[in-house]
């Protein structure tokens, strides 16, 4: 039987990726504050995931990290998009909105 | 708030995390175990209570999951930077090499080399010197063969040894194919050339080739030929 947990999941999957560079596109983010913003609008599940994700970006190059000092003295790791990862987000967004235009028509097309 | 200082719930949730990730590379659990650590540290300074924390975070095999589905991953729709490796690729080695079918080769040479030698190395019949007088042999001589061999026989040692020669230096998708030319040719060879006896010296030697030919590659040689650009 087809849940909605299971066709989140499945969309979830190959598109929070790009979610999370677009998060990085706006500046330097630290983990926590990106899986907040992620989880509150329903792109993970748990917070855990995003981490295996950002490693994942980390490996393919698209994201870089640092260590930085925060505030209150403790060191925090923080996310940058690399130039390849703002290539990739670029052809992400080229591919999604046709994709999600085609989709809406699709489901909206009478029967 | 170092990982010594976390709440006992909190380092028995990371450990859980970290025997997910037992199949992923040192360098990925390493990435992500920092990240958790990070992001666990950071949540607690700001005030928030370790369970709330934990149940956000959601199960520990939650972590693995997106690791093992994409290991390796390919994204052949974009390109990523390419990471400068300052290792050296590394170079395959004697036992990536030794297969069943390079040692049925190698046999192969060895046969036909065999086969020479027990030729060549013989000594033969050149003359004898009679007493003219008495009629007797008084003197025999004997060289080796190999100064005296018939153009035909040295013809055949050469080419056995030179085909049999060539599929141990072959590499890559062409290593198939040349292993059964050899198997091909050197089958006719040995059989054409019997009525001059050496055929019988350098059948083994085309035995083993077809023997080599017919032990099928291995799978870790069928990945190394689909990875080679083609014409390789």
């Amino acid at each position: 039987m087809v849940t909605s947990e299971r066709v989140l999941t499945s969309l979830r999957r190959g598109l929070v990726e790009f979610c999370a560079l677009a998060i990085l596109r706006d500046g330097p983010t630290y983990g926590l504050d990106m899986a907040r913003r992620l989880e509150a609008d329903g792109l993970i599940a748990g917070e855990s995931t995003l981490y295996p994700l950002l490693a994942r970006l980390l490996t393919s190059g698209l994201a870089e990290s640092e260590w930085q000092e925060s505030d209150a003295g403790r060191p925090r790791k923080y996310y940058t998009l690399t130039p390849a990862g703002r290539d990739a987000l670029e052809v992400f967004e080229n591919s999604w909105i046709p994709l999600r235009n085609a989709v809406d028509r699709t489901l909206r097309r009478p029967s | 708030m170092t990982h010594n200082e976390l709440p006992a719930e909190a380092v028995s949730w990371l450990a859980a995390a970290e025997q997910t990730l037992r199949r992923a590379s040192a360098e990925q659990t390493a990435e992500i175990m920092d990240g958790l650590r990070s992001h666990i540290a950071e949540a607690l300074a700001r005030g928030e209570a370790v369970d709330d924390v934990l149940t956000r975070l959601g199960p520990p095999t939650d972590v693995a999951d997106p690791v093992l589905e994409e290991i390796p991953r390919r994204r052949p729709d974009i390109k990523p930077a390419q990471v400068q490796s300052t290792a050296p690729p590394q170079r395959p080695g004697i036992k990536d090499y030794m297969t069943a079918k390079r040692t049925a080769q190698i046999i192969s040479f060895a046969l036909a080399l065999l086969a020479a030698a027990i030729i060549s190395l013989r000594t033969g019949y050149v003359g004898s010197t009679i007493d003219p007088d008495t009629g007797e042999v008084i003197n025999t001589t004997t060289q080796l063969v190999l100064f005296s061999m018939d153009p035909k026989i040295a013809v055949t040692l050469i080419a056995a040894l030179l085909l049999t020669a060539v599929p141990p230096f072959v590499r890559g998708r062409r290593m198939p194919l040349t292993t059964a030319c050899v198997a091909g040719i050197m089958t006719i060879l040995a059989i054409t050339t019997t009525i001059w006896i050496v055929g019988w010296f350098i059948l083994p030697a085309a035995i083993a080739a077809v023997i080599a030919a017919t032990i099928p590659i291995t799978p870790r040689e069928r990945r190394a030929f689909r990875q080679q650009p083609a014409g390789a």
